[in-house]
C-alpha cells in the first residue's frame, strides 16, 4: 500500500458478515463512564502535584550550607576515626551465615513449625515450603500440638534449626504460606466430575499468592478467549483450571464460561442442565441474563 | 469533542474494563498534563492521546496495579461485559461488537489499535503514524496484516459455526448468548 488506503466500511472487499461486524462494532453502545467523576480525579491529582514546593532560593542557600559544611565534617569526621581506640571485636560476630540462620529461625518460630528444646529437637520439622504430598490435616495437628515459642525462646532452638536448615531445606520467605493449604502448590484432581458445576457457599476464597491469582485470571481469560473459536479446548481448559485452583477468585465466572462453552459446543442437554443449576447458586449473578438464555432454550 | 469518552471508549476496545478502565483514564490525561498537552502536528489530538492510551495500557498490565482490588467487578466485566442487562435488539449488536473485537484478539496490540483507529475511528494513517512514531510505510503494513487477520477470523468463526450439525443447532435461530470475547 503506497497510499492511504481505502476504509474497510468505505470499501466493497468486506463480507456481508464482516460489515455487520464493523458496523456493529461502530455503533456500539456508550460504556458506563463518568466523566465529571473522572475529572474531579484528575483535578484532585493535578492538585496534589501542584501542592506548593519550597521557595527554590531557600533550597539554593541550604544546598549551598551543606556543600560548605561537608568537607568540613568530612575531616573532623576522619580526624575522630584515626585517633579513636579500635571497639573491641564483639563476643559473637555475626557473619552473613549466621544473620541468615538467625533470620531462619524467627521465620520458623513464627511459622510455629520448630519444636521447642525442651521437647524435643532431633524431632524438629523441617523447615520447608509446602509440599503437593504434605497432608494438610496433619500438618494442622502438628502446629496445634506444639507450643509456639516466643522469639526469646529462639535461641533455644537455635541448633535444632541450623539443623534443618544446613539439611538444605529454607525458609519460606512469607512464613504465612505454610499455614495456607496445599492450594499453594499443584492440587490432585477433585473427586467430582471436572465438569459438574461447583456451588459456591458465599464464602470468601482462600489466601492465594499473587501469582497464583494471576495464573488463574489469565487461564480463565484464555478459555474465555477460545470460547468461541474452539469451545471444546475451552471445555478442557476450564477443566485444567478447576483442577489447579478449585476454590479461586474467578470460580463463577468459569461456571457460566463452562455453561457458554457447553452451549457452544453443541452440548445443549448439558449446558442447560448446568445453566439452570448455576442460576440455583447464584440468581443475582451479573451472568445470569446470559445463562438464563442458555437454561431456558 | 469529549476526549475522556474517546479515550475511555478506545482503552474499552482495547479489552480494558470497569476499575482498570478508570485508572488507565487518569493515567492517560496525567501523561498528557506532563508532555505539556497536546501539540498541534502531524499528529491529531486522539491519536496523541491513543498512543498515550496504549502506553497507559501496556505499563498497568505490566504490573498489575490495582487489579486485585476491585478484582470481582473488574473481571466479571471483563470477562462478560455485564454492566446491563440489554434489550434483546441491542444484544445482537452487542454480541456482534464483541464477536469484531474477538476476531482482533490475535494481534499484538498496536496493531490492533492502529486497526480500530484507522477503521472506526477514522483516522489517518498519517497521523496514527506520528502518533505512534512510526513510518507511515509500517502502519500501511501494519493495517495490511490487521486486516488479513480480521477477515481470517471471521472466516473461522463462520467455517465452525456452519460445521456444527443442524440438529446441535439452537432449538430457535435467536441470537447465539454466551459471551463473546474480549480482551
Amino acid at each position: 500500500m503506497a497510499r492511504e488506503p481505502t476504509r474497510l466500511l468505505e470499501s466493497d472487499e468486506l463480507s456481508a458478515s464482516e460489515r455487520g461486524l464493523l458496523e456493529a462494532a461502530l455503533a456500539q453502545p456508550p460504556i458506563h463512564f463518568d466523566v465529571s467523576k473522572g475529572a474531579a480525579r484528575f483535578r484532585a491529582r493535578r492538585a496534589a502535584l501542584s501542592a506548593p514546593q519550597p521557595n527554590r532560593s531557600t533550597l539554593e542557600a541550604i544546598a549551598k550550607r551543606v556543600l560548605w559544611l561537608a568537607p568540613i565534617a568530612g575531616f573532623f569526621t576522619g580526624l575522630y576515626l584515626l585517633l579513636s581506640p579500635l571497639p573491641d571485636a564483639p563476643a559473637h560476630p555475626k557473619t552473613n551465615a549466621m544473620q541468615a540462620d538467625e533470620n531462619s529461625v524467627r521465620a520458623a518460630v513464627s511459622n510455629a513449625h520448630v519444636e521447642t528444646h525442651s521437647a524435643q529437637p532431633e524431632k524438629a520439622e523441617p523447615i520447608q515450603r509446602p509440599q503437593p504430598a504434605q497432608n494438610p490435616r496433619k500438618r494442622a495437628s502438628r502446629e496445634t500440638a506444639a507450643p509456639h515459642p516466643t522469639l526469646d525462646g529462639a535461641r533455644t532452638v537455635n541448633a535444632s534449626a541450623k539443623r534443618a536448615a544446613s539439611a538444605g531445606s529454607r525458609a519460606p520467605r512469607r512464613p504465612e504460606s505454610t499455614l495456607t493449604p496445599t492450594l499453594a502448590s499443584p492440587s490432585p484432581p477433585p473427586a467430582q466430575p471436572p465438569t459438574a458445576p461447583i456451588v459456591q457457599d458465599g464464602a470468601a476464597p482462600p489466601a492465594m499468592t499473587t501469582v497464583e491469582a494471576i495464573d488463574e485470571l489469565r487461564a480463565t481469560a484464555r478459555a474465555r478467549g477460545l470460547l468461541m473459536s474452539d469451545p471444546r479446548a475451552a471445555l478442557a481448559l476450564l477443566d485444567r483450571i478447576t483442577r489447579a485452583h478449585p476454590k479461586g477468585y474467578l470460580v463463577e465466572e468459569r461456571d457460566a464460561l463452562r455453561v457458554l462453552a457447553l452451549s457452544s459446543a453443541g452440548q445443549r442437554d448439558q449446558a442447560e442442565r448446568l445453566a439452570a443449576a448455576f442460576l440455583r447458586a447464584h440468581p443475582d449473578s451479573p451472568f445470569a441474563d446470559r445463562i438464563r438464555a442458555v437454561a431456558d432454550r | 469533542m469529549d476526549y475522556a469518552r474517546f479515550v475511555a471508549a478506545f482503552l474499552h476496545r482495547l479489552g480494558v474494563h470497569g476499575a482498570e478502565l478508570e485508572d488507565i483514564v487518569q493515567d492517560v490525561f496525567m501523561a498528557a498534563h506532563h508532555k505539556g498537552g497536546y501539540r498541534p502536528g502531524a499528529a491529531s489530538p486522539t491519536t496523541f492521546l491513543a498512543r498515550l492510551a496504549l502506553d497507559a495500557r501496556r505499563t498497568t498490565r505490566r504490573r498489575n496495579r490495582r487489579f486485585w482490588k476491585a478484582h470481582s467487578a473488574s473481571l466479571a466485566s471483563a470477562l462478560f461485559d455485564a454492566h446491563s442487562p440489554t434489550p434483546e435488539h441491542d444484544l445482537a449488536l452487542q454480541q456482534a461488537a464483541q464477536r469484531c473485537q474477538a476476531s482482533l484478539d490475535t494481534l499484538d496490540p498496536e496493531t490492533r489499535a492502529i486497526f480500530l483507529l484507522f477503521e472506526l475511528e477514522g483516522e489517518s494513517c498519517e497521523a496514527i503514524a506520528a502518533a505512534f512514531g512510526l513510518k507511515l510505510g509500517t502502519v500501511y503494513s501494519r493495517l495490511h496484516a490487521a486486516r488479513a487477520e480480521f477477515h481470517s477470523q471471521v472466516a473461522r468463526a463462520e467455517r465452525r459455526e456452519n460445521s456444527l450439525p443442524r440438529s446441535t443447532q439452537g432449538k430457535n435461530h435467536g441470537p447465539r448468548t454466551h459471551a463473546l470475547t474480549r480482551k
